[in-house]
């Protein structure tokens, strides 16, 4: 798709992951390091590269507008209707209620295509169907900034393991910057209640895993201190891509600011993904 | 973000009337297999992640790095992802339908550019038709009666050329700046709906484009010369890491998916006279089980 230049201009490429872990017998040491993608893996390109999700999504968006698309936010989705008047081609009615004058209204198409999350009001509307399984309970916090750290293995893909007060995931990122996935458990392995899931308890708690090393936040990233499980909330909206592919109608999901999904953990090497 | 990568080629043939039903329930089947493969995947590196059990941790990330690094993301056989024959099996090659292509390295003819051959070809929603050709000279015959068939208005394959290019005269992709600059045109002259291209270990002087079937010369763009092996990887030529030993006298044709997934791969003998058709009415078995004329 040739899409891919810009994220690799602004991306972190990420070769190797270390393992760290530490009790209080044992002061955090490093138990591993390991190529990320081994030779036996056939890529041109053996590392993961990241970059901010906005941005891959504003990649999307701008290719769509050069191809006429272009997509309108914040309308609700509502329900759906299937016309069976010609058999051989049905026709899906939409009903959605507009962003601007929050008025009712349908639109017709051939195809509608619901990718508006776990929890799709697509999948609610349709007959029959059900979501099957639940969300996990653990609880991670997530936050991304330029560290002020003596850790050695700052720009190396991390997984450090303190037996004491649980893990911590550390991954590199543009800007100077680094996320940590913090988990987040109770004294006795128990859920942590939400007043206490604060911006400055999950900053607390990855110092308290990286000990002795300093941790400090030089700057913290617009996204500090969301939190995550499998079981977050987001809102449902119509994203109608208009023009040239008419006859589909997509449903997507909006975001909320700082929502990510775990699979943002891991990221793909660029040929077998945006590069094709 | 490849949930939408498998939907898209699939609806845009849907919309523009190609698709049997079939092709748009290979959706379902091919993703919630992989929605399945990463919970799994990601409840058990999550746990061993949580537990803080680094030889666990090591080995569940090393049984999963492929599939970690996308690459390895593969699809089981459905109409799209024919399972090789137990010959073509056995040559050895790295090529598996429902998988992405290895990476190789080969020389475009046309302008002596080492290329990326997986990447190579722009995606714009069409499939590949790949022939390996071990000796273009002694393959003449074959491929004279295998590219007839295939660019015969009146065949499968020419029917649906008709009905996609129709399609595409309606539904027309928009033009954008960096089009000028790619050329999409070079890879649809013969169909919007393939792109042919042909892969051979024949030297480039002892053949000239206009000793081709008509349709590898209206392919001049993607016929591709496996001579750069120290380029590759791993030291293989393309065929080798593709499909394995190949003999001399041997052409195999391989059928890939717009989204970049190998679909079908099969082989034939170019001295047997009836190879050419036979291949030719096996690659329209292979697109009519998912894809109609009308």
């Amino acid at each position: 798709m040739r899409l891919a230049d810009p994220l690799l201009q602004r991306g972190v490429r990420i070769y190797d992951i270390c393992f760290w872990s530490g009790s209080a017998g044992k002061p955090l040491r490093r138990t591993g390091r390991e190529v990320h993608y081994p030779p036996n893996v056939d890529v041109l390109d053996p590392y993961i590269l990241l970059v901010h999700q906005g941005m891959i999504e504003e990649l999307f968006l701008d290719d769509l507008a050069q191809h006429g698309v272009q997509v309108a936010r914040d309308s609700v989705f509502m329900d759906y209707e299937v016309s069976k008047q010609m058999p051989d081609s049905p026709t899906v009615t939409a009903t959605y209620q507009d962003a601007q004058s929050g008025a009712s209204k349908t639109v017709a198409t051939q195809f509608l295509v619901g990718t508006d999350g776990a929890h799709s009001q697509v999948r609610k509307s349709m007959p029959g169907v059900q979501a099957v399984g639940r969300g996990s309970e653990a609880i991670w916090g997530v936050l991304d900034g330029v560290l002020d750290t003596n850790f050695p293995d700052l720009w190396s893909k991390v997984v450090i393991h303190s037996e004491d007060h649980g893990s911590v995931l550390c991954i590199p990122r543009e800007r100077n910057m680094t996320r940590l996935y913090i988990e987040l458990r109770g004294e006795g392995g128990e859920a942590i209640p939400k007043a206490r899931q604060t911006q400055e308890f999950v900053m607390h708690r990855a110092q308290q895993i990286m000990q002795p090393y300093r941790l400090a936040w030089a700057t913290v990233g617009r996204l500090s201190g969301s939190l995550l499980n499998t079981a977050n909330t987001c809102d449902r909206v119509v994203w109608n891509i208009q023009g040239r592919a008419a006859g589909c109608f997509f449903i997507l999901r909006r975001e909320k600011r700082g929502f990510h999904c775990r699979r943002c953990m891991w990221a793909c090497p660029v040929d077998a993904n945006l590069a094709c | 973000m490849h949930d939408s990568w498998n939907l898209a080629w699939k609806l845009n043939l849907a919309v523009r009337g190609l698709a049997r039903p079939s092709l748009l329930q290979t959706y379902e089947a091919e993703r919630r297999k992989i929605a399945q493969d990463l919970i799994s995947f990601d409840y058990e590196h999550a746990n061993a992640f949580a537990a803080g059990d680094p030889i666990a941790l090591a080995k569940n990330f090393d049984q999963n790095v492929a599939f970690i690094s996308g690459f390895g993301v593969n699809y089981n056989s459905n109409c799209l992802n024919a399972a090789l024959t137990p010959k073509d099996l056995a040559r050895g090659g790295a090529l598996r339908p429902g998988c992405l292509l290895p990476p190789a390295k080969v020389m475009r003819y046309i302008d002596a550019n080492p290329v990326d051959i997986q990447l190579d070809i722009p995606m714009l929603g069409q499939f590949r038709i790949y022939m390996f050709v071990a000796d273009v000279i002694q393959a003449k015959p074959f491929l004279d009666s295998f590219c007839g068939r295939l660019s015969d208005p009146t065949s499968f394959l020419g029917r649906l050329t008709t009905v996609s290019d129709r399609s595409h005269t309606v539904r027309r992709p928009a033009i954008t700046e960096i089009d000028t600059f790619i050329q999409p045109g070079r890879y649809t002259a013969a169909s919007s709906l393939f792109t042919f291209a042909m892969v051979t270990p024949t030297s480039k002087s002892a053949f000239e484009i206009d000793d081709l079937p008509e349709l590898l010369q209206q392919s001049r763009w993607t016929l591709y010369l496996d001579d750069c092996p120290s380029q590759d990887t791993r030291g293989q030529t393309c065929t080798q890491k593709w499909l394995g030993n190949l003999g001399l006298d041997e052409i195999s044709i391989l059928n890939v998916r717009p989204d970049g997934y190998a679909g079908g791969m099969q082989s034939w003998n170019v001295n047997d006279p009836q190879a050419g058709s036979e291949a030719g009415a096996w690659v329209e078995d292979y697109y009519s089980a998912f894809l109609c004329d009308e």
